[in-house]
């Protein structure tokens, strides 16, 4: 339950009155009645019940409601959740936030089948036009954040003065599970001349707190050609700030890919600073960057490798060879001789999928890899045994 | 324990209705309730269980009996679990998760609430409230109001026509 002050203060927002109904009383022998069950043995049963079922049973009484409201029922549905679920959202897609068709749940049963879903977060704190994307998850929370569509770009011609649309960004929390709305963050800090600004999201175990990571990647004009490049990040706790708190730290890298990964409370980014790639990793609790070793001999654009979790290490994939895909996983966490590699040849992976990066998004129940194309929603798992690709099948959810 | 005799030891098991089973230690203690019994010393007499009727007992009997039976081969134990809980009804399982929950056998009381969940995932609403004899507290109004907000999860729920 390490978490459970902060979820109460996070959900406290989504549903003012929380009050768990519990009946707990053992049941008589009669086979008859199955109502007595104790909560305990409910709760045994919902944690292998899939995403859709669960919410759906938040419509069978108000004491259930209630339970699966939980924010400890929450935290437990997500340790002992035998399937996997994945939010995804179609980045490009503009969103009306009273109509995302572009979210979709992906079910991943205990046969490792999969069923997508689309799903309706309630976003109505967070409406207005703008593009949404999904820029990191934790413990079944997610943080999405919203960029204004410029007039120009929504035209087709791109905008190459950027800072009205970092400096206009809208950060929420929401919780899918729970559902019940979301928690708005207060404003970004205003800066100019921005070339990137890229967030991460997590939990420190520890130290009891969700934090949002917003690291800005900003020119700084020098005499009258020059320019050079400045970093800086952002924080805010969740439940705690009442604004983002500035940090400096100079191993931000000059360029980052948008989402972070969170694993065991830090939040890592692939980068790379003038070609030569990093992994930067903040430490939520510690609130301090640091870079980690990467595997040898990366492909040298940082753009095609993506960094995930797979079976509890950090992995990536590097997309950079024509040939294959190198799929890299750090067995022991910051030690640079751990990082492992399986092999992917091209000619194994299906031809509709064949020309994209692929991005590991989870670990499948049999242990495999499991990972999709950048856009589109063909999937393909990675048997990391018998070395062999399989696609899933292929399905259109919008 | 039973290894140092090297003869298997028989325990007795009572049902709350008052049935009797013999079954072997080495299988019995899979529960974590009869095996802290046993190692207080209640072994030598008979085992009385309470919350638990004896159709229900003789069926946890025969999957203690089944499971021991198989080498440890998680695969081989999965396809047991399978095929045992696989023509039980809802009541059935019902009472076997509460037997299960209070013999504090985690392997039964996760095969069994997995196929409970199983059966119900793409029940109705209104199956799940009959089953579990949950009385329905929502006004129509909120009841509307709480289907509408989840819709999204009602796609491919079986029609509401068996019992």
């Amino acid at each position: 339950m390490p978490n459970q002050h902060l979820f109460i203060s996070l959900c406290n927002l989504i549903f003012p009155c929380l009050n768990l109904i519990t009946h707990e009383q053992e049941s008589s022998s009669s086979s008859t009645t199955v109502s007595q069950l104790p909560t305990s043995v409910i709760l045994q049963i919902f944690f292998k019940l899939p995403t859709h079922s669960i919410i759906r049973c938040k419509c069978v009484c108000k004491s259930w409601h209630n339970l699966i409201s939980e924010p400890y029922f929450n935290n437990t549905y997500q340790l002992n959740y035998p399937f996997t679920s994945i939010v995804r959202s179609d980045h490009k897609t503009i969103t009306n936030p009273l109509d995302h068709q572009s979210f979709y749940i992906l079910e991943i049963g205990l046969n490792d089948e999969v069923t997508p879903t689309p799903f309706s977060p309630n976003l109505l704190d967070f409406s207005g036009d703008g593009i949404i994307g999904i820029t990191g998850s934790c413990n079944g929370l997610l943080c999405l954040v919203k960029s204004p569509q410029l007039e120009n770009e929504s035209r087709g011609n791109y905008v190459h003065n950027r800072d009205s649309i970092y400096n206009n960004q809208t950060v929420c929390i929401v919780n899918p599970l729970l559902a019940g709305g979301c928690v708005l963050l207060p404003d970004v800090t205003r800066a100019e001349n921005i070339r990137d600004v890229v967030y991460g999201f997590g939990s420190s175990k520890s130290a009891n707190v969700y934090k949002v990571i917003r690291l800005v990647i900003k020119y700084v004009f020098v005499g009258v050609v020059g320019h050079e490049i400045q970093v800086s990040g952002e924080i805010f706790t969740i439940g705690v700030d009442s604004k983002w708190r500035f940090f400096k730290d100079s191993s931000i890298p000059c360029y980052t890919f948008p989402c972070g990964v969170s694993l065991d409370g830090i939040v890592h980014w692939m980068g790379d600073d003038r070609r030569s790639g990093l992994i930067y990793a903040f430490d939520i609790a510690r609130e301090k960057g640091n870079r980690i070793p990467i595997p040898p001999g990366l492909g040298d654009d940082a753009g095609n490798i993506v960094l995930a979790v797979w079976n509890g290490n950090l992995c990536l994939t590097d997309n950079s060879s024509e040939f294959q895909v190198d799929v890299w996983k750090m067995n022991r966490y910051g030690v640079a001789d751990s990082w492992t590699r399986d092999i992917i040849l091209k000619n194994q992976i299906p031809s509709d999928l064949r020309n994209f990066p692929l991005i590991p998004i989870t670990t499948l129940m049999n242990g495999d890899l499991l990972m999709s194309r950048v856009y589109g929603q063909s999937l393909i798992s990675f048997d990391p045994k018998r070395k062999k690709c399989r696609k899933y099948g292929d399905f259109v959810v919008m | 324990m039973a290894a140092e005799t090297g003869t298997p030891t028989t325990l007795t098991l009572k049902s709350n209705d008052d049935e009797l089973f013999s079954v072997a230690e080495s299988a019995a203690i899979l529960s974590v309730t009869i095996r802290n019994m046993v190692e207080d010393g209640c072994a030598g007499g008979v085992i009385p269980l309470d919350n638990v009727d004896g159709k229900t007992l003789a069926s946890v009997i025969t999957y203690m009996n089944g499971i021991s039976a198989i080498p440890a081969d998680e695969e081989k134990k999965k396809s047991y679990r399978d095929k045992f809980l696989s023509d039980k009804d809802f009541e059935t399982l019902a009472d076997m998760v509460l037997a299960a929950n209070y013999l504090n056998m985690s392997c039964l009381m996760d095969a069994v609430s997995a196929k409970i969940a199983q059966v119900m995932e793409k029940k109705s609403v209104g199956w799940v409230r009959r089953k579990f004899g949950i009385e329905n507290d929502y006004t129509p109004e909120e009841e509307a109001a709480v289907k509408e907000e989840h819709k999204w999860t009602f796609e491919g729920v079986e029609t509401d026509d068996d019992n």
